[in-house]
């Protein structure tokens, strides 16, 4: 398989499927002129009228809940209703308002759940509308526009909490995700990865490793945005991997945006600790509400849990321990491509031998016995040449393709 | 090879309800797959494998899975007429069954099968994978074995 055809299949993913389809018809748009009237903007979009029955009485929300929203966090609870209805596919949504389509954007990008061993991971992407004003009177004052756009002045600089999600406790991170919830000048879109995906990403024939899946994650997301038009002006994103090169990377993708990847971006740009806030409540709330579609047969133990998912945590690893099949392996929440999770299925569950492991046991030659002089007693060592010649390019194993000099 | 004795626990206790005494088939889902289990025995796999197989979004003929998160694509078939799938267990050395049957029988047929399931590990199925040539030297292999008409 050659490399364009891992592209391809990766930009299949991409495509919307009806799923997300039916959730972009969901999309809620405010009217810019007064953002208490609500516009529907699509076929489905008959609950959006409803009053949300929580956040005016208390200001309170449960996120794991089971009460329906409007606007983000109708998508939200969206999302999420539709990644439990099936696990093992992604799901993407989009949350837009009017005005991040009329006006500049300020993007961040942002991930959550990277490292844990159980769960999704999330993307997310963040706009928010660039504060004007601000920006003029810098210029008043003689500061260049990429020396303002290091620290991008958004309008939602006024929300003053708002850092990095790592720092910030769940529940402050849940209100502040409520907050964007019901702001007229914000839009935000959500990627789910599931955790079958991860590894069966990293299990194929051409590895395709989660650098990958994080890079077309935001390319995916990016593009989610241009298409339905909200306005960027620039785009901020943590960097995953070498920052030089998923810079370019974005750059040749996109020739029309700006970009800048940096380090500890989350904690830099409002738009990325933005992005990061969303990502991270989805994760969690994901995690926290998974359905096993064999519940009955999952031990949960006294915790009645799974925990965070990482694989330091007790209560994880416990779990893993639990609910080994001893053919079959771990249920749909384990990624199980990290190493915790193979680990311990190689030491609890029976061996499983894939007939391409032994194709491929054949070692290729150290690339120093290309080099330098041959040592003396390498004089009968020609033997061992042919060896690597009959190693064929993966090309011809997968297809079947052998060479013959004659039928038989 | 001579023939070995066996036993036929395929048909089911007839249906008593309609009595008719036409045996019902135990019809089991049967899956070759791209790898080997070193273990022998019961494993769900119903429940664990075969409910989450779903068709591919590009070509619902091939099929979805995934093996302790290796992705796997598959096809259904069915077996060349005049062709039967069994399941038979080995009863020498094994003690299962031994007080039904008499001692001399070695095998006890257990399942029989119409249709099967081939997956390959992340690679969609095409006339390429063994199991279709097998079937194309089926046909192949009774038309030149066939006595020629003369």
């Amino acid at each position: 398989m050659s490399s364009s055809d891992t592209e391809m299949e990766v930009k299949s993913e991409a495509v919307p499927d009806e799923t997300t389809i039916s959730v972009k018809d969901e999309e809620l748009e405010l009217d810019p002129e007064d953002s208490v009237k609500k516009e529907e903007t699509g076929t489905a979009a008959d609950n959006e009228v409803k009053a949300d029955p929580v956040k005016k009485d208390t200001g309170k929300v449960d996120l794991a809940g089971d009460d329906e929203f409007t606007g983000g966090l109708g998508v939200f609870k969206e999302a999420l209703k539709q990644f439990a209805a099936n696990p093992d596919e992604d799901v993407t949504v989009y949350h837009l308002t009017e005005k991040c389509k009329k006006v500049s954007c300020y993007v961040g990008i942002d991930e959550a759940g990277r490292g844990p061993v159980l769960g999704p991971m999330v993307y997310s992407i963040f706009a928010c509308v660039a504060d004007e004003e601000s920006i003029n009177e810098k210029k008043k004052k003689g500061q260049s526009l990429s020396k303002i756009e290091d620290c991008p002045p958004v309008l939602l600089d006024k929300l003053s909490k708002l850092n990095d999600s790592k720092q910030l406790t769940e529940k402050v991170r849940e209100e502040i995700f409520q907050k964007f919830s019901d702001l007229d000048y914000i839009a935000f879109g959500l990627k789910i990865i599931s955790p079958s995906q991860i590894a069966n990403k990293s299990y194929r024939r051409q590895k395709y490793s989660l650098n990958e899946v994080s890079h077309n994650a935001a390319i995916e997301l990016i593009q989610g945005f241009a298409d339905r038009g909200i306005k960027i002006e620039r785009v901020y994103v943590d960097t995953v991997g070498p920052m030089d090169k998923y810079q370019k990377k974005l750059e040749l993708t996109f020739p029309d945006l700006r970009f800048k990847v940096d380090k500890k971006a989350d904690s830099k740009y409002k738009p990325v600790s933005a992005a990061s806030v969303c990502a991270k409540v989805t994760r969690d709330v994901a995690l926290k509400k998974w359905k096993f579609p064999d519940a009955e047969n999952i031990d949960l133990g006294l915790a009645k849990g799974w925990g965070s998912g990482y694989p330091g945590d007790p209560v994880t690893k416990r779990f893993l321990r639990k609910n080994i099949d001893p053919v079959f392996g771990f249920p749909n929440i384990v990624r199980n491509s990290w190493s915790t999770a193979s680990d311990l299925l190689e030491k609890c569950a029976v061996k499983i031998k894939w007939e391409s492991d032994e194709q491929d046991e054949v070692a290729a030659p150290k690339i120093s016995k290309f080099f330098g002089k041959k040592s003396v007693g390498d004089e009968n060592g020609d033997e061992s040449v042919p060896e690597m010649s009959r190693r064929k390019s993966q090309f011809y194993s997968y297809r079947d393709l052998y060479q013959t000099t004659s039928i038989f | 090879m001579s023939q070995r004795k066996y036993v036929d626990n395929t048909e089911s206790s007839s249906s008593e309800e309609n009595g008719s005494s036409k045996p019902v088939s135990k019809e089991v889902s049967v899956h070759h797959v791209p790898f080997k289990v070193e273990y022998e025995g019961q494993a769900n796999v119903e429940a664990k494998f075969s409910s989450n197989s779903v068709p591919a979004p590009s070509d619902s003929k091939v099929l979805i899975n995934q093996f302790r998160g290796r992705p796997l694509q598959g096809q259904k078939f069915d077996l060349p007429e005049s062709y039967e799938g069994l399941v038979a267990l080995d009863l020498k050395g094994s003690s299962q069954l031994a007080d039904e049957t008499s001692k001399d029988t070695e095998i006890s047929l257990v399942n029989r099968f119409e249709t099967m399931t081939y997956w390959n590990w992340d690679r969609v199925p095409s006339g390429m994978d063994k199991h279709v040539k097998l079937l194309d030297w089926m046909e192949l292999s009774k038309i030149l074995h066939e006595p020629a008409e003369d």
